[in-house]
């Protein structure tokens, strides 16, 4: 099939960027989304034009690199995939699909769709460390997780970070992203330590690096591939108001205190 | 309260501030429609103006709740556009083309017009302030040698104009629509949420808010059809 294709590009961070027309012929049904840009970015090579770049690694929907907005839904159309697992299947001949990047001011665009999420990495540094013994292998159930908190912890712990939810969201919040990683170890007996400093430490990095302020609309979840639901969020607006009226003792010269 | 002094001012902190003091004028108005419903009592408005007498009687306790009621309007006002204005900064660069996603997503006409709604309503709670509390009502004698206002001929008058019940309808049905995000987004960012609850917390906030702003519009529109 043949597809019309409006793609943002862009030189550089500090440049001007613009949508431009490209026609994407014959596509098969069977390719990835992806895979469809790796087409038509080989035939821009052979004219000798620049390439669209965009971000992709495993391919397998599972690392989180990739990821652009397609027709107005981050990740595309498909529920609970990332744009590496978007079939073309999903679209007809002649369709009009208008591909962009993340865009938020957190999220600075360095050419056409690739986007830098350091801000992420930042809020994850600032998670810090947990306290648990090293050395030998531990053994086998020395620390007890009940069922229902290891199934949640596994829950937010998919998150793979790829920026969806900051994409989708008409203030560009990561409060999604971040309540997946607060909650993932607030659940956990391995994450009891420094459980209030990390909170804090996430949310003051999250504000700082320029995300805007969650509404509670729930968009993040819709486009999550990873299915995070926002109840995280209410967890992780928990552990703040805990964490900042009553805190928890404290380790001394624990990492953001 | 805390120990950093970032709490009120980061976006959790912001969003919990938000959430109280809504809740805490959404706990003013079911007060507020319990009391207005003996507008239909149809007793000629006795028990309207006692209600209203005993309540100016409080004084000084009075005064106390209207300054902290004002004080929760501000707040929530002044804390809700500070951060609206914040997150217009969050996205320098707006999409071409983009689409609510569905599926799970509660966004809704209420969630985006949460801002114009709110600003709506502020704008008519100082309209309808004037229109009743501060005009000059006939007396009447309350039976104990003292005189109470008839606010309940003020009510009746007022609603005789099909210009101000129209207005007073379409303001209480866009603070039914700011509820019916509202109520629900204020658990979630208390984080009074848990899994699987997301859906019927906002299903409830809806039907909440639908019955409040009903039982609102109906005070209005019964004054103009039954006199």
């Amino acid at each position: 099939m043949n597809l019309h294709l409006k793609v943002w590009r862009q030189a550089g961070p500090d440049t001007q960027g613009r949508l431009v027309d490209y026609e994407a012929q014959n596509i098969h049904t069977d390719m990835s989304f992806l895979e469809m840009l790796d087409v038509v970015n080989e035939d821009l090579i052979k004219k000798g034009e620049d390439p669209i770049a965009f971000d992709s690694d495993c391919r397998e929907g599972i690392c989180g690199t990739c990821g652009c907005v397609v027709n107005g839904v981050p990740h595309g159309p498909d529920r609970g995939t990332t744009v590496c697992q978007l079939h073309m299947r999903r679209f007809k001949d002649g369709d009009t699909i208008v591909i962009e990047p993340w865009r938020a001011r957190a999220f600075p665009i360095l050419k056409d769709l690739v986007v830098d999420r350091t801000a992420l990495d930042k809020i994850i540094s600032a998670g810090g460390y947990t306290s648990i013994n090293v050395g030998a292998a531990p053994d086998g159930n020395a620390i007890l997780v009940p069922k229902e908190a290891s199934d949640e912890a596994m829950n937010f712990a998919a998150c793979i970070g790829c920026g969806a939810c900051v994409a989708a969201c008409k203030n560009a919040s990561a409060a999604l992203f971040t309540s997946a990683k607060v909650s993932h170890l607030a659940l956990l007996p391995q994450g009891q330590v420094e459980r209030d400093l990390r909170v804090v430490a996430m949310v003051e990095t999250m504000d700082a690096a320029g995300f805007g302020a969650c509404s509670n609309e729930g968009e993040c979840e819709a486009v999550c591939p990873k299915g995070i639901k926002i109840e995280g969020i209410a967890r992780m607006n928990r552990e703040y108001l805990r964490a900042s009226v009553v805190p928890r003792p404290m380790p001394q010269g624990a990492f953001a205190g | 309260m805390s120990r950093r002094p970032g709490f009120l001012s980061s976006s959790v902190g912001t969003k919990i501030l938000i959430a109280i003091t809504g809740l805490l004028l959404f706990g003013f108005l079911i007060g507020h429609l319990v009391g207005n419903l003996q507008l239909l009592a149809g007793d000629g408005g006795k028990a309207f103006n006692i209600y209203a007498y005993r309540l100016e009687r409080l004084h000084y306790l009075l005064y106390a709740i209207e300054l902290g009621l004002i004080a929760i309007f501000l707040l929530h006002i002044f804390k809700a556009v500070s951060n609206y204005l914040g997150n217009q900064h969050a996205r320098p660069q707006a999409y071409a083309v983009k689409k609510p996603a569905g599926h799970t997503s509660q966004k809704s006409l209420a969630s985006t017009s949460m801002i114009l709604s709110g600003l709506t309503v502020f704008v008519f709670v100082v309209l309808h302030v004037r229109m009743f509390k501060y005009t000059p009502a006939e007396m009447l004698p309350t039976g104990e040698g003292t005189e109470m206002r008839n606010v309940y001929q003020l009510v009746v008058d007022a609603f005789q104009n099909p210009w101000i019940v129209g207005f007073y309808v379409l303001a209480v049905s866009l603070l039914g629509l700011h509820l019916s995000h509202g109520l629900a987004s204020a658990m979630q960012s208390l984080g009074a949420n848990a899994p699987g609850w997301t859906t019927r917390a906002w299903a409830t906030g809806r039907v909440i808010a639908v019955v409040l702003a009903a039982g609102f519009a109906a005070l209005p529109l019964y004054m103009f059809f039954a006199f």
